[in-house]
């Protein structure tokens, strides 16, 4: 019979379901046990380093809460980019005892912003309109450029440990006769030098 | 436990506004999830801010839940995902500050360091080793130790919310325990060299 798999050993370990005979192969075969005992130490290392959950305030979530997040992220980026781009175009904004008043100065004429009332909060609305858009679609696109680079990163890192795992998996095998093989060799010597000495 | 309203049902309405069917999905998961990311991270302030960012992920792709999976599949991806990003972002964090260390000659960070080595000195210095042998393991192996050794979760369940085949599930849990025996073992090498 073929030495166990990693998923064979893996469904010993964690007591899955199986065939019988994988047990049976198990207990007969020393390189299989080597890297029998690896895994189970590995988990006694693992169980061991299990976290104990401490007392946790509970985390704020709600939809309401959500809600307002969302709310309160276009409460305040979107006057501010908008306030920005409307300077760009020639507004002026002004604060002072009589309160806060947006001035028109394209052209070099300057008339103030109430005659403008209607004019601005049309060009307002469709500036908001086109603010919101243009951040969603940066969102967007920031969001698909950074999932491109990570799967990037995940497909050549996954390329290259099959590669690693392939020529780690060869190796480990090997070794675990090695191991055997080394273990027989010594107790032998032993059993030598036992009998020279007696 | 069966729940009088299944998730697909909550979800359903939750997609049409209903905040109040969002609300019950939140505390029905929520303990689980917080559990999860604390299992991952061992840090209360870290866990607290990345469950919140992970259910308010949720809350903006609710209406793109289709229900090929699983809902509870669905954010335990979600979840674990966020929980490898912000692996990922410490890693280049630690090499930024290594090179910090090596441009200026001290690290940054040290004070947070110096808690930490405090932390482990009261806490149980034996204990330190395995954690970070657990620690050191790449993401997505740590994933697997999280999700089936802590969260006791079922083979299947692993492989709906990672969307891979059970079998590299397996794959990827025996690396891990491998890694992780063989951090035993050297560490057994050089204790036993010591003494
Ligand atoms: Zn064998």
């Amino acid at each position: 019979m073929k030495h166990l798999s990693e998923e064979q050993l893996i469904d010993i370990l964690m007591n899955e379901p199986r065939d019988a005979a994988l047990d049976q192969h198990l207990a007969e075969c020393p390189p299989c046990n080597e890297r029998y005992r690896l895994i189970a130490d590995g988990l006694s290392v693992a169980e061991a380093a299990e976290p104990i959950i401490p007392e946790m305030p509970r985390p704020m979530i709600s939809h309401a809460a959500f809600r307002r997040r969302t709310w309160l992220k276009r409460a305040v980026v979107l006057p501010l980019a908008a306030m920005l781009v409307l300077s760009l175009l020639g507004f002026g904004f002004q604060s002072d005892q009589d309160g806060f008043s947006v001035q028109f100065s394209l052209l070099g004429t300057q008339t103030t912003a109430a005659n403008h009332d209607a004019r601005i909060a049309d060009l307002e609305q469709r500036l908001l309109e086109a603010i919101e858009l243009n951040t969603k679609l940066t969102q967007n696109q920031m969001d698909s450029r950074f999932e491109a680079v990570f799967q990037e990163r995940d497909q050549n890192l996954r390329e290259f440990s099959t590669a690693l795992n392939a020529q780690i998996k060869g190796i480990e095998l090997q070794n675990s006769e090695n191991m055997v093989d080394l273990r027989e060799e010594m107790l032998q010597e032993v059993r030598t030098a036992a009998n020279q000495g007696r | 436990m069966e729940h009088l309203v299944d998730d697909i049902e909550l979800v359903r309405r939750a997609q049409k506004g209903e905040g109040a069917a969002f609300d019950v999905l939140v505390k029905r998961y929520e303990s689980k999830i917080t559990g999860l990311v604390y299992r991952y991270v061992r840090d209360t302030d870290t866990a607290l801010d990345l469950v919140q960012d992970i259910f308010f992920k949720i809350f903006r792709n609710l209406v793109n839940f289709k229900g090929e999976s699983k809902f509870s599949s669905w954010i335990y991806r979600i979840a674990i995902n966020d929980c490898i990003d912000h692996k990922r972002r410490l890693k280049v964090r630690k090499e930024q500050s290594l090179n910090q260390i090596q441009e200026y000659g001290y690290d940054v960070a040290d004070e947070r360091d110096e808690a930490n080595i405090e932390d482990s000195h009261l806490a149980q210095l034996e204990q330190a080793w395995v954690r970070r042998a657990v620690a050191d393991l790449p993401p997505n192996q740590q994933s697997i130790v999280v999700m089936k050794v802590y969260q006791d979760l079922t083979f299947d369940q692993i492989s709906e919310i990672l969307d891979e085949p059970v079998s590299t599930v397996k794959s990827r849990l025996y690396k891990a325990l491998s890694n992780l025996g063989s951090v035993m073992r050297r560490k057994q090498v050089i204790e036993g060299g010591r003494t």
